[in-house]
């Protein structure tokens, strides 16, 4: 039986891709998929991490494009974009030890 | 250096794979068994356990690599079917990769089967919770009387009384909310073959008020007509914006 083309968005170059579409990329590449355990994998616990900073982010990123600010993980981060990204650091540090307690 | 396999998902062994397909380390080959095989490629240290534990905290990193797992995922998917592993999933041998496919041939075999030609479609609905409160408070008879009671009333006993109106009409607003939801899901649901709930998005991760965040499995010849339909969806709910996202390889409803 013939294959059927599959005709699925045409990958583009990761400094094209906005960030947006990288996070939600991230989002769902890090634990859907089939549940295979490799010799080596990222770890739940990482994998639980990546998940919140990833939601925490897509918020700046969404904020930033309202007020006009374009924010490229792939380029530098602008003076004001460094004062968010170090708030977003200090809430996910928050985060974490949170995510340590039993 | 040592290397090791990343594995990028499993493929049916009845198409040829084109020599030099590009993805981490030297390129794209298949690590056979029986008539399925898995899609790898060798990779050094930057993939070692230590390295990736490190490297996953890195965001320059992930941007820099994650866009090159999916592109290896999609290029595949566009010629035959290909079950996608999560990102770095690695094998330290080419015997623990054959280990793994004959391990679990048969739960390969079945996905391979169901989703042959099927896309997983993305719809997030939002929504603005004012205007479903102004909606809620003009048609609801018992929401206009209580702020009709509380008119020329006292500050004090009004105050009270616009209190129990405004529990009220919370109460109302998720009902309705949960309400839509349902009937949401449940239309689209209908005119594909699976669908699934993932968690909604929380406000402060987004900026907005989330009321759905579904996946649809449907064949990639239905996803135009799809998307068509969840986007005409969008526009009978005033208040709302459904936001129709892919085609994407079915990472979903891989079983």
């Amino acid at each position: 039986m013939a294959e059927t083309e599959l005709e699925y968005k045409k990958p583009r170059r990761p400094e094209e891709r906005p960030a947006t579409n990288l996070l939600e990329l991230l989002d769902r590449i890090l634990d859907k998929g089939v549940v295979i355990i490799g010799d080596i994998r990222i770890s739940v616990a990482d994998i639980e991490l990546l998940k919140i900073q990833i939601r925490l982010l897509i918020a700046s990123v969404d904020k930033a494009k309202e007020m006009g600010i374009d924010f490229s993980w792939a380029q530098r981060i602008e003076g004001s974009e460094q004062e968010k990204v170090k708030k977003l650091e200090s809430k996910v540090r928050e985060l974490e030890s949170q995510l340590k307690k039993p | 250096m040592r290397t090791v396999l990343y594995v990028y998902g499993i493929i049916k062994k009845d198409k040829k794979l084109k020599p030099g397909l590009k993805g981490f380390g030297g390129g794209v080959f298949l690590v056979d068994f029986d008539d399925i095989a898995a899609v790898v490629s060798s990779v050094g240290d930057e993939f070692s356990q230590e390295s990736i534990d490190k490297n996953v905290k890195d965001f320059k990193w992930l941007a820099r690599n994650a866009p090159v797992h999916e592109n290896v995922v999609e290029d595949i998917i566009n010629k035959t079917m290909i079950i996608p592993m999560k990102f770095c999933t690695i094998f330290k041998t080419k015997e623990n990769v054959e280990k793994m496919l004959k391990g679990n041939y048969s739960r390969f075999k079945e996905n391979m089967e169901r989703l042959k030609g099927r896309v997983e479609v993305g719809v997030k609905v939002y929504f603005d919770p004012d205007s479903l409160k102004r909606a809620i408070s003009e048609e609801s008879p018992e929401i206009k009387k209580l702020e009709q009671e509380a008119d020329g009333k006292s500050p004090g006993a009004a105050y009270f009384i616009k209190q129990k109106a405004d529990i009220l009409l919370k109460e109302k607003a998720r009902n309705r909310m949960i309400d839509h939801s349902k009937k949401i899901f449940r239309k689209l649901g209908a005119s594909a073959e699976d669908a699934k709930e993932n968690e909604l998005l929380n406000k402060k991760a987004t900026g907005r008020d989330m009321l759905l965040n579904s996946v649809f499995l449907i064949r990639k010849s239905d996803f135009e007509g799809f998307k068509k339909g969840a986007e005409g969806m969008g526009l009978e709910y005033k208040g709302m914006s459904f936001e129709v996202a892919g085609p994407f390889p079915p990472y979903n409803f891989i079983e």
